[in-house]
């Protein structure tokens, strides 16, 4: 390591040198990335005089491409040394956390906990904790590679969450109805949705989803004590149980839902061994040693199961749900007795995993990042609604989202603490379904229809 | 038969855009972050058009009308983004240029320590190193100096604690902001805004395309409207990519006629989809094949452009 920092040393030694930046010259081709310092040699297909990029050096490879990127600058201003220092800084802070830093650098994430009841009819009053919280388990040193290698391998799985639920919501949504019964049982009936706006279902629709963030906070508190007086088996006890009854109620209610829709065929016996297989494989994978994409799978099964079953929920409903949870997620975390953050605090002192349903990209590499499974949940959950509105609503949702969450992230590398995934892509989502829904959806088919193309 | 339909659509609109996303794109994480932030602006500026052109109901149906509205929106956020991204990327060097210069004073270094004294230089290099990491720790208790703390000294840490904090972030948002090539980044959000485009104008139908029967166009009766549809979302998409390279270029090294071609083709090329209209001059032919020219000119005359601007260099 002492070479680099002696090099990096001799960075601020050289702090009048500022030929270093004219003299770089790089094919900055994505195929190929190799680097060359050798000056300038106009091959190029035109002769005139090159106009705004003096830091244009091209070269004369010989090989099978024919058009080359060239990597250019804005003009031929001089990058001044700031540039350069903290690169060093970044460089040298990089082992150099002790364990009494205040800032916390190792942060881990949060849990989600989900675990359905039995009844069917009560499916809905789910006992959801959704804790959203990300961490981040990297060092000081991010360059925008790694940041966005991190961003990236996170938008994947969300991404693909979101489609799988939309698919499957619109295979289901057309050949079957999607009713709840919820609303029913909490509110004596016709309550809590529609379409209308009437002060019924406003507040039927709270009430429901008052009792959905009830359930939340309590269980979210039971968690949290048993986590504090070391029940872990119970608590492991408790996760694998209901972990193993989710995928397999939900996985047979949905199966069966599917294969009705196909109109195809199947006998009971081969039904129970499929589910029962398949739910113990999920167990095992989620809680013991698999190999990390059968994690990641299971995980997402188990985000893209729970959205399906929560969109029965009625439309106002949903929406109320969001709005509370999203506001309960940012008390919760970022409040200093909020149950979320006194969980991470335990966590961190006693340095161990927070035993939850937590989605970690990369294991052990350097762009590790958490995300708790509720957010895949609720993201899904809003995803699914749009998309049982119309489609334009569910592309310009997904957007939101999607730059929800990248704003998310860049608030976690800016400040580095665990913050709520939900809020920021909760709230743009919603603006953004209600004016896609409002105003797009007839403009698109207005436009659609005499085929103009905007 | 309708799921054929589908597919076939499905893949006649969004094959090169797709293609160009996953094979160039996706290798570069930063550009997938573009490609996201493109599409929101686009999204934004299409959102904002239908709002004008609900909250103005006498004119719905005056197609000229909305159409130049929504394609100035569509420009001016474009302009704005580029605006965001000139304001991000501005003085920052690229990766490339930050490992070259990385490159060169590791070797001028290397060859200024075999030119020095080896053993003195080293020494003073592992000093002014250790300083330097002493400075830059919050609570490096490495040096025997700092054990004995008095109240002062904590008053000192406290502040260097604080400045130092500042200093990360900052830093941290300096290292946040090496930037990926132009032209590459141009393309991006152009795929991005492409995208958008097409998922959101011609996804929309296309799923219901999948349901029993079929619609046609009212130009063209005995054409598909969505075979139609799909040729014509191709031909944009592809648009939107060389619209955005155009501009930013034009944007960025202030050649303003390129940005004029881009604003002219653009409301070209959308007033040209009116002939779709079941007018008189009604010709569904007309208008996919003058879109087709005009794509295949403008993607011609973005190379070219970029030839000549050096942004790419032609190799044999």
């Amino acid at each position: 390591m002492s070479g680099s920092e002696s090099n990096n040393n001799l960075f601020e030694q050289n702090e009048e040198d500022n030929d270093y930046f004219n003299r770089v010259s790089t094919n900055s081709s994505p195929i190929r990335n190799s680097v060359n310092a050798s000056p300038k040699q106009s091959s190029s297909y035109s002769s005139s005089p090159k106009s705004n990029n003096n830091n244009n050096n091209n070269n004369n490879n010989n090989n099978n491409i024919i058009l080359d990127l060239n990597d250019d600058t804005f003009d031929d201003k001089e990058h001044d040394d700031s540039i350069g220092k903290n690169s060093n800084k970044n460089k040298r802070n990089k082992r150099n956390n002790s364990i009494d830093n205040e800032e916390a650098d190792e942060n881990t994430s949060l849990i989600s906990d989900s675990e359905p009841l039995l009844n069917k009819e009560e499916k809905d009053v789910e006992q959801i904790e959704i804790e959203n919280l990300d961490g981040e388990d990297y060092d000081d040193e991010v360059s925008l590679q790694d940041f966005s290698s991190m961003i990236v391998s996170i938008i994947i799985p969300v991404s693909l969450t979101m489609m799988a639920v939309v698919y499957f919501v619109k295979y289901l949504n057309d050949q079957t109805t999607y009713a709840s019964t919820l609303s029913y049982s909490l509110t004596g009936g016709g309550g809590g949705g529609g379409d209308s706006i009437t002060g019924n279902s406003f507040v039927d629709s709270l009430i429901v989803a008052g009792t959905v963030l009830g359930m939340i906070i309590v269980t979210t508190v039971a968690f949290v004590l048993l986590y504090k007086y070391r029940c872990l088996k119970i608590l492991y006890g408790w996760l694998f149980l209901s972990v193993g009854m989710m995928l397999g109620s939900f996985g047979t209610t949905f199966f069966q839902a599917m294969l009705s829709a196909s109109n195809l065929p199947l006998d009971y016996i081969t039904f129970a061994f499929l589910v029962f297989n398949f739910t113990v494989c999920g167990i095992i994978g989620v809680f013991w040693y698999a190999h990390q994409y059968v994690n990641q799978l299971y995980l997402v099964i188990i985000s893209v199961l729970m959205a399906i079953s929560l969109t029965r929920l009625p439309q106002w409903t949903i929406f109320t749900l969001l709005v509370i949870v999203a506001i309960y997620d940012l008390f919760a975390v970022l409040c200093p007795r909020g149950p979320l953050k006194v969980l991470v605090e335990l966590s961190q002192e006693r340095n161990e995993n927070i035993p939850a349903l937590v989605y970690e990209t990369g294991k052990g590499s350097d762009s590790n990042l958490k995300l708790g499974l509720g957010d895949f949940i609720f993201y899904s959950l809003l995803i699914s609604r749009a998309a049982l509105v119309h489609m334009s609503c569910v592309f310009s949702t997904f957007v939101a989202i999607l730059t929800g969450l990248f704003l998310t992230l860049l608030c976690l590398a800016i400040f580095k603490k665990a913050l709520p995934a939900l809020p920021i892509s909760i709230f743009l989502g919603i603006l953004f379904y209600y004016i896609s829904d409002n105003f797009l959806t007839p403009f698109i088919e207005a436009l659609t229809l005499s085929q103009i193309f905007v | 038969m309708t799921q054929v339909l589908f597919y076939g659509c499905l893949f006649i609109t969004f094959s090169p855009i797709l293609a160009f996303f996953f094979m160039v794109i996706a290798k570069n994480s930063q550009l997938v972050i573009l490609t996201i932030g493109g599409s929101f602006f686009w999204l934004v500026s299409i959102l904002i058009s239908a709002i004008w052109w609900y909250i103005i109901p006498p004119m719905r149906e005056q197609w000229w009308f909305i159409i130049s509205f929504s394609v100035l929106f569509q420009e001016i956020f474009r302009y704005i983004f580029y605006r965001l991204y000139s304001y991000g990327f501005n003085d920052r060097p690229s990766l490339n240029q930050i490992k070259e210069t990385r490159h060169q004073m590791a070797l001028d270094s290397m060859r200024k320590r075999k030119q020095q004294n080896g053993g003195s230089s080293s020494n003073e290099i592992e000093s002014i190193n250790n300083e330097i990491n002493n400075n830059n720790n919050n609570n490096n208790n490495d040096d025997d100096e700092n054990k004995e703390i008095t109240e002062e000294e904590k008053e000192k840490i406290k502040i260097e604690k604080q400045k130092q904090r500042e200093i990360e972030i900052s830093a941290r948002l300096e290292t946040l902001s090496a930037r990926p090539n132009h032209t590459l980044s141009s393309a991006a959000i152009g795929v991005g805004s492409g995208v958008a485009y097409g998922f959101i104008m011609f996804g929309s139908i296309l799923w219901e395309s999948t349901g029993p029967g079929t619609l046609f166009s009212p130009a063209c009766p005995t054409v598909n409207l969505f075979m139609l549809s799909s040729i014509i979302t191709l031909f944009m998409t592809l648009l939107h990519v060389v619209y955005n390279v155009l501009a930013f270029q034009g944007y960025r090294s202030k050649k303003y006629h390129l940005v004029a071609f881009v604003i002219i083709t653009h409301f070209v090329t959308t007033y040209l989809t009116l002939l779709n209209l079941p007018t008189k001059t009604t010709s569904c032919f007309g208008s996919v094949f003058t879109v087709g020219v005009i794509t295949l000119f403008s993607v011609g005359f973005c190379i070219f452009s970029l030839l000549k601007s050096d942004s790419i260099t032609k190799i044999h």
